[in-house]
């Protein structure tokens, strides 16, 4: 690494680091470069994870040489022959006794990619699958992180801080499918022992607004009088719970966003300056009063941040999915019953899925928009994160 | 708390208002404080219950449930296999993170200190974070095995019906977990490399010492507990993640470990074997063993090895970054 610059009035002493000349330079720039190529290794994957995905899953569209339509990953639409009903259930026929047919088109938000009449791409169930787990687990996350991150930033003795933080650190260490397994076998009991308790079913099953996003699986014993009933409310409005349902995922994900949640509030809470405490307790304001009325407005934009960033946590979560929420791919608005998230359906179809077919590359198609979900979601957590910061730092 | 001279514009504060005050206060903090409570209550119950249900399993005859393989299917047995893939699967991830990861935090911090370069490569970093780890499963399946391993094997000429590196296996799994826990390692060495004091980078320049010399032999031996933290930290979470491995070279069952034999004596770790891993088999245990209510005890027991592996690391790491942080502050 010859240098072009002509040689300065350094040169006298050779060994110099300003020596451009010297081995020791073309030592450290050639290490310095080497550190930089290792660095870029980390943009590198993230751009190529991304074209690689849009790339895999854009092969299955028909413009890039596939069977599936765009708007095929919204909804798919069968013509379907069939027999036509006389008024009294009858099957009407033509003079000469042959069935009368009619061709009927419908609409369907199916994701059935091996069916085998025409495989289903829609992703509406998949969204809503993802989303019913994720929104409830996000609202209840935060609420809870949030409490505790107000608690440890502003009112616990460090003594108590202590034992709640490591407890937060364990949770946080947690292998997924060792929550997922903890759903499976306690969450999902205990919910079905919640909803299945007389009141609590009572009030599910009948409240109106309620029983259409509650509506307990009927799991009750044969002899159990409550079964009948129970079978009779759900056909008479079209739902039906099931004992592994969004519900039971939303509660295993909770514990997951939970430490994730309150870290990022935390440091949102403590990045609020002392300043602002002090001229609040200087009017006179009790500690409690600071940290609702003084504090937490001040770090309420760092807030958000952690409930987004959470909320992507969420989305992006696997195996709890996978094991507690029964993996149904139904369009229900109701939380006991089962639903498929885009993360489970990938984990579960991609082992069967023929490398290069359309099943394959329609998975990675909804890796791509899974992955787009939750990029968008930490892009605007970060900006949230970083605007906060610096808001605090001027104002402080 | 309220002082008693005001102006007389503002309303004075009557007794029942302090007093009502002060029981929403407590009502509030009773109710803070027991959530917080309520989480190390439930951690508590968590271990215990894993525990009381696991450990049993795992301790009859004498521990065989950790070292003997799987038998009659999954069913019964125990998880020696699984448990050495994990260790093999962190080695070979840790292998791959730690020199990158490493060499990343040290560009970022002693050499591109606040140039757009360092900010573009910290937002990468900070993506991949947040990257879905099933989506890190379907990379490696698509780079790692389908791109990576199909173009070695047409460059050794392997065929396609029998490849040897174009096919899910343990370096594949290990590089897309790589991945995977990156930014922990880098995110941990950053900020170790950030503790090390200015004055030590200034002596062991002001004695001759370049850039290099003074990363290589000043700055990293002081960091190496902060990087020690992060290749632990790392590694729980390598053990413990499940999604990226279910295609990239995790077995529902092996009767062999991923080993060789090297010049047909000595054992060796196969990069190009499949293996099992203990996560997977949890996974494998709940959902498919043949009757997943029989299998219960071995399901627990599973569990209870996978958290006890993964809360004792993470116990040495947070152990360790809390001597270095007084030290550090020190």
């Amino acid at each position: 690494m010859a240098t072009s610059e002509t040689p300065t009035s350094t040169q006298a002493n050779p060994g110099l680091r300003s020596d451009r000349s010297s081995a020791k330079y073309t030592r450290e720039k050639a290490i310095e470069i080497g550190l930089l190529s290792v660095a870029t290794l980390a943009v590198v994957s993230i751009a190529l994870i991304f074209t690689l995905l849009i790339y895999q899953g854009f092969q299955g569209l028909k413009i890039f040489g596939g069977t599936i339509e765009l708007s095929d990953f919204w909804s798919t639409t069968i013509q379907k022959q069939e027999i036509v009903r006389k008024p009294d259930g009858g099957v009407k026929t033509n003079t000469d006794g042959s069935f009368v047919y009619e061709t009927k088109t419908e609409t369907g938000y199916d994701w059935q990619p091996t069916s085998s009449s025409k495989a289903k791409y829609s992703l509406v169930p998949l969204i809503i699958g993802t989303l019913k787990v994720a929104v409830p687990a996000a609202i209840l996350g935060s609420l809870i992180s949030i409490f505790v991150a107000i608690f440890l930033s502003e009112l616990a003795s460090p003594q108590v801080r202590e034992i709640v933080k490591p407890a937060l650190e364990l949770i946080a260490g947690l292998p997924s499918v060792v929550v997922g397994f903890f759903a499976l076998v306690t969450i999902a009991s205990f919910v079905q022992w919640m909803a299945h308790m007389p009141i609590i079913f009572d009030i599910l099953s009948q409240t109106p607004v309620l029983n259409r996003f509650f509506f307990p699986a009927c799991t009750f014993a044969q002899e159990d009088p409550l079964q009948q009933i129970c079978l009779q409310r759900a056909q008479g409005i079209g739902a039906a719970g099931t004992y592994l349902n969004t519900l039971v995922g939303a509660l295993g994900m909770t514990l997951v966003i939970i430490p994730v949640i309150t870290t990022i509030a935390e440091d949102a809470l403590r990045s609020v300056p002392n300043s602002i405490r002090d001229a609040s307790m200087a009017l006179g304001a009790s500690r409690w009063q600071t940290a609702f009325t003084a504090v937490v407005p001040a770090a309420v934009s760092g807030l958000t941040a952690a409930v987004i960033l959470g909320l992507g946590r969420a989305i992006g979560e696997t195996m709890i999915v996978l094991l507690a929420t029964g993996n149904a791919s139904i369009l229900s608005p109701n939380l006991l019953e089962s639903g498929r998230a885009i993360t489970a359906t990938i984990a579960a179809e991609l082992g069967e899925a023929v490398a290069g077919g359309d099943h394959y590359n329609a998975l990675f198609f909804i890796g791509a928009v899974l992955f787009l979900f939750t990029f968008v979601l930490n892009i605007i957590g970060e900006i949230v994160v970083n605007n906060a910061r610096q808001k605090l730092r001027g104002g402080g | 708390m309220v002082s008693n001279e005001k102006t007389p514009k503002v309303v004075p504060i009557r007794k029942n208002d302090i007093a009502s005050r002060k029981v929403r206060e407590s009502f509030l903090e009773g109710l803070l404080s027991g959530l917080s409570w309520l989480l190390v209550a439930f951690v508590a119950l968590f271990l215990m219950l894993i525990t009381v249900r696991g450990f049993p399993t795992v301790a009859a005859n004498g521990f065989a449930f950790l070292y003997t393989s799987p038998s009659k299917g999954i069913d019964e047995g125990g998880v020696g296999p699984a448990i050495f893939g994990t260790v093999v699967l962190v080695l070979l991830m840790t292998l791959i993170a730690l020199p990158v990861g490493v060499l990343t935090s040290v560009y970022l911090v002693e050499y591109a200190g606040g140039t757009k370069a360092s900010r573009i490569i910290r937002a990468a970093v900070n993506n991949l974070a947040g990257v879905p780890s099933i989506v890190f499963g379907l990379f490696g399946v698509a780079f790692f095995i389908l791109f990576v391993g199909r173009g070695l094997d047409k460059l050794l000429g392997f065929s396609l019906s029998n490849p040897l590196w174009g096919k899910p296996a343990v370096i594949w799994a290990a590089a897309t977990m790589a991945l995977l826990v990156l930014p922990i390692v880098i995110v941990n060495t950053e900020e170790a490399l950030l503790t090390v004091p200015v004055a030590l980078r200034e002596a062991s320049a002001a004695l001759g010492g370049t850039k290099w010399e003074t990363i290589s032999r000043i700055v990293l031996p002081q960091a190496v507990p902060g990087i020690l933290t992060g290749s632990i930290l790392s590694i729980s979470r390598g053990a413990g993640e499940v999604a990226p491995i279910l295609f990239t070279g995790a077995a529902f069952l092996l009767r062999d470990l991923p080993t060789i034999n090297l010049f047909g004596v000595v054992p060796f770790v196969d990069p190009t074997k499949q293996f099992m891993e203990l996560g997977y088999h949890i996974f494998i245990l709940i959902t498919q063993s043949s009757d997943v209510e029989k299998s219960r005890p071995a399901q627990y027991a599973a569990t209870f090895v996978l958290l006890f592996i993964t809360f004792a690391l993470n116990f040495t790491a947070i152990i360790i970054r809390s001597q270095f942080r007084k030290r550090a502050i020190r």
